[in-house]
């Protein structure tokens, strides 16, 4: 199973964000429990395809399930690990909101600026939504870890704009493309642009827009 | 005598009600195209394109509304899709789940409508109206896209908007042809006799 592969080797990678956070899901003496599943025909809310979603159990804490867009077996291996990183940080957030009180409980110290948020929400303050979170406070650890399982994996790792399409495809998903108001000010419009196509060609592993995918093995289940 | 009254009455009515929902819809229509900037470089347009028929928004979106606020308001964690963002706070799930399942049945009775470009002759920006066209040819649609990319003018499709009971609320979905993930979700409120934009759902991607 490539999408389990990929996990896998998520779980063996040094950085110290990624481990720290793949620990605390798979530890015994946690008691979160995460779920992959493929679905096919995913949607969000605007009935607009997506590619994974994050689908916390609403009537059990700590149960959650991440769904991959089975439609984009075919993706290149860096889309597919960039759509598991992605979904894994909304997992971390809502856990890190849920285990408030749990013993043993070190998420001041590990994810202090989760925690800060925590307390906002409970204090009854405005929490930002987790992409706009995500985007000001974990790109730089996104886009690096997926270029230590670039380098890992010898997937595209000696692509002259590697740096470039790990960082892109960090982004990727925080922020509505199109619309005529961006979260983001320091993303240019021409960045918006690129961002989106990145993903797109990953995702369908076909040029558009004549930007060609990263040149490694299609995931295909 | 009776009969013929009554049916002409019936007729009247009928028309009556038919023109106020149109009159509605273009009102929606021209408010949600106001606001509009060019999709890449976000600049003002006075002019755009419209595709000449309407899409129908689905029973989804409107459940998710639901969803989306029993989760929020109860501070529940979040499902990773995006969630309606409101401009301002007052608003926050304004609508009720009675006013949503009511718009649902209004969902249920909508019919394809073809915009008329006279009708829309009130907005500021120049419509023009152009038939919908698929593009099965690939090299067709990647050529026509990499020149409105350049060009940043783009062909709009929009909803029929969705009304509230009151009919000062509405929903609308636009989508931008050839532009992935540009499928997004308005809602209006009026207020003080005008119509403004209280709440926009964008594309999960």
């Amino acid at each position: 199973m490539c999408t389990k592969g990929i996990l896998n080797k998520l779980r063996s990678l040094q950085q110290e964000d990624i481990a720290k956070i793949i620990a605390r899901f798979d530890s015994p003496d946690m008691p979160f429990k995460i779920t992959f599943s493929q679905v096919s025909n995913l949607t969000d809310t605007n009935n607009q395809t997506v590619y994974g979603l994050f689908v916390p159990s609403q009537t059990t804490n700590y149960i959650y399930d991440i769904k991959i867009n089975s439609n984009y077996n075919g993706a290149t291996h860096l889309g597919k690990a960039a759509v598991i990183i992605h979904e894994i940080l909304h997992a971390l957030i809502g856990s890190v909101i849920q285990f408030n009180g749990y013993q043993n409980n070190n998420d001041l110290i590990d994810f202090p600026l989760i925690w800060s948020e925590y307390v906002n929400l409970v204090t009854g303050g405005t929490t930002p939504n987790d992409h706009d979170f995500i985007g000001n406070n974990y790109v730089t650890i996104f886009s690096n870890i997926l270029k230590e399982y670039a380098l890992a994996t010898g997937t595209s790792a000696d692509d002259p704009n590697i740096d470039q399409i790990c960082n892109d495809l960090a982004w990727a998903g925080l922020f509505p493309p199109f619309s005529s108001t961006s979260n983001f000010s320091s993303l240019t419009n021409a960045d918006l642009l690129r961002i989106s196509i990145r993903k797109k060609v990953e995702m369908e592993n076909q040029p558009f827009n004549l930007v060609n995918p990263t040149n490694n093995l299609p995931c295909l289940n | 005598m009776f009969k013929l009254i009554l049916i002409r009455s019936l007729i009247f009515a009928f028309l009556f009600t038919s023109c106020s929902s149109q009159k509605n819809d273009y009102e929606a229509l021209i408010n949600s195209i106001e606001g509009l900037k060019s999709p890449i470089n976000k600049m003002e347009d006075d002019s755009l394109e419209l595709v000449d028929h309407c899409f129908k928004i689905e029973e989804v979106l409107l459940k998710g509304y639901i969803y989306q606020k029993e989760i929020k308001l109860n501070h529940k964690v979040k499902p990773s899709y995006n969630f309606f963002e409101w401009i301002d706070k007052k608003y926050e799930w304004i609508l009720t789940d009675s006013e949503i399942n009511s718009m649902i049945g209004s969902l249920r009775k909508q019919k394809k409508v073809f915009w008329q470009k006279q009708k829309l002759n009130k907005s500021k920006k120049n419509i023009k109206i152009v038939n919908y066209q698929v593009f099965t040819d690939h090299v067709v649609e990647d050529a026509e896209r990499q020149r409105r990319i350049k060009s940043d003018r783009f062909i709009y499709f929009f909803s029929k908007p969705v009304f509230n009971k009151k009919k000062d609320i509405f929903i609308i979905q636009y989508e931008i042809l050839l532009l992935p993930y540009s499928k997004m979700t308005l809602i209006y409120k009026k207020v003080n006799g005008f119509w403004m934009q209280i709440a926009s759902l964008s594309p999960n991607w």
